[in-house]
């Protein structure tokens, strides 16, 4: 048997394409991959060839299951593709070009693209919560703005900031499940480098990736807000690089 | 055609490309042409599901789950990052892993050990001339990989097992079960003929 003469990385392109691989080991060969296009054209045809055994699984679905789905998707929203600008083009651009600093910080700009989204209505980002009332005068705030950024681990999230700019509303969607051991956790990073959990810090998620409305207050120029993936139960400080980070405008 | 010209022109991307456009549509809000690409994916998605969770009511439930995502998410779709049959099954298959993670479903994994692997056989009922053709292959390709490759690989995959269980349900070294389904899946990609 032939030994490898260095750790290698490449190596997991097998058990990523089969999604056998978990936590930050996946998210470490995620941002590898970003930077290693032969990589990602290897996990390509890997992830194509474990489509075969899909398909050489394929089973007849139950018979009411079509009916279901389409008269589900009749009554369902579509997402929008990538998120984008949709209106007041000019405070979208300065957003996008502040935030292109703390991405290069992070060192993982690929694994984590950051875009302007106003797609998002007010209504949606407003459910029952027991923070509603708070939530409610940031989301009605004059001269709010509102940020989005994709996770480097798929989903992405929305920020409302408040015209004071003391407060904000973060809403996650389309994050990916978290096997049981492991939450999403948000967090006010401080400039100085001082990490301040959010309320009790996890993210209440629904089935389809949506938390609920979450409220940050308290904040100070310079702030940002991250997500980190962290054990059950939460941390007292980020022990995870974070899958999304968002600065804040001042 | 011939089975293996059909299988060709797939590889090729025949049929898949058309998949791909008709995605394209599902995302405009195309309610016909969602219908047909549930027609294409229900089959696979609940095939892969049912490997994964077994529960036939469970796979049900994570099936229209996935399908009403393809629905939701179809603008979401990257054709440069691969085919849209393969963005649907990524998604099939995380969520079918989510669901056999939860702790009600904990009980039945060390159960489901014995039979997770190789057999894809088992829970045949009718199938359509395409899927039989996709079954012979892999399960033809299968027969040349070593005994490891080839249980890590379904296991992992049909299993849902991260490579860490597998590598502790095989007894093996985690590396050596990295490098294992590394190579086993790179022999079925040549054996099967992917292009990509």
């Amino acid at each position: 048997m032939r030994l490898p003469t260095r750790p290698d990385k490449h190596a997991l392109a097998g058990v990523y394409a089969l999604d056998a691989v978990t936590g930050r080991e996946r998210e470490r060969f995620m941002r590898h991959l970003a930077s290693c296009p032969e990589c990602e054209q290897e996990v390509r045809g890997l992830q194509e060839t474990a489509t075969r055994f899909a398909l050489a699984a394929s089973t007849p679905p139950p018979r009411g299951l079509r009916d279901r789905v389409l008269a589900e998707a009749a009554s369902t929203r579509q997402l929008p593709a990538v998120p984008e600008m949709r209106q007041q083009p000019q405070r979208g651009t300065t957003v996008t070009r502040r935030l292109a600093i703390p991405l290069a910080v992070v060192g993982s700009a690929a694994a984590i693209v950051l875009g302007v989204l106003l797609g998002i209505s007010r209504s949606e980002l407003g459910s029952e919560t027991a923070q509603q009332r708070s939530i409610d005068a940031v989301l009605d705030a004059p001269g709010d703005r509102i940020i989005s950024a994709r996770t480097s681990l798929g989903g992405s999230a929305s920020v409302v900031v408040a015209g004071s700019l003391h407060e904000l509303v973060f809403t996650g969607r389309g994050l990916r499940g978290l096997p049981d051991a492991e939450v999403y956790q948000l967090w006010v990073l401080g400039p100085a480098g001082t990490a301040t959990a959010i309320s009790d810090g996890l993210l209440a998620r629904a089935p389809n990736g949506t938390t609920t409305p979450t409220l940050a207050s308290g904040l100070a120029v310079g702030d940002r807000i991250g997500v980190t993936v962290e054990p059950a139960g939460g941390t007292a400080k980020p022990t995870t690089t974070p899958i999304l980070l968002i600065s804040l405008p001042s | 055609m011939s089975a293996s010209d059909k299988l060709r022109s797939r590889a090729a991307g025949g049929p898949e490309r058309d998949l791909d456009s008709l995605l394209g549509l599902v995302a405009r809000g195309d309610k016909e042409a969602f219908e047909t690409v549930y027609d294409r994916m229900a089959g696979p998605a609940y095939g892969l599901i049912r490997k994964v969770v077994r529960d036939p009511a469970q796979s049900e439930e994570v099936a229209q789950e996935v399908l009403l995502e393809v629905w939701r998410s179809a603008a979401r779709f990257d054709p440069a990052k691969g085919t849209a049959m393969t963005w649907a099954m990524m998604i099939a298959h995380r969520r079918a892993v989510d669901r056999v993670r939860s702790v009600a479903a904990e009980a039945q994994r060390e159960q489901r050990t014995a039979t997770a692997g190789v057999d894809i056989s088992a829970d045949e009922v009718a199938e359509t001339v395409e899927a039989a053709m996709d079954r012979e292959q892999v399960r033809r390709c299968l027969q040349g990989l070593s005994d490891i490759q080839r249980e890590s690989v379904t296991l992992a995959y049909y299993g849902g097992y991260s490579y860490r269980e597998v590598a502790r349900l095989l007894n093996v070294a985690l590396g050596t079960i990295k490098t294992r389904i590394r190579d086993g899946l790179t022999r079925m990609r040549n054996c099967l003929g992917v292009v990509s």
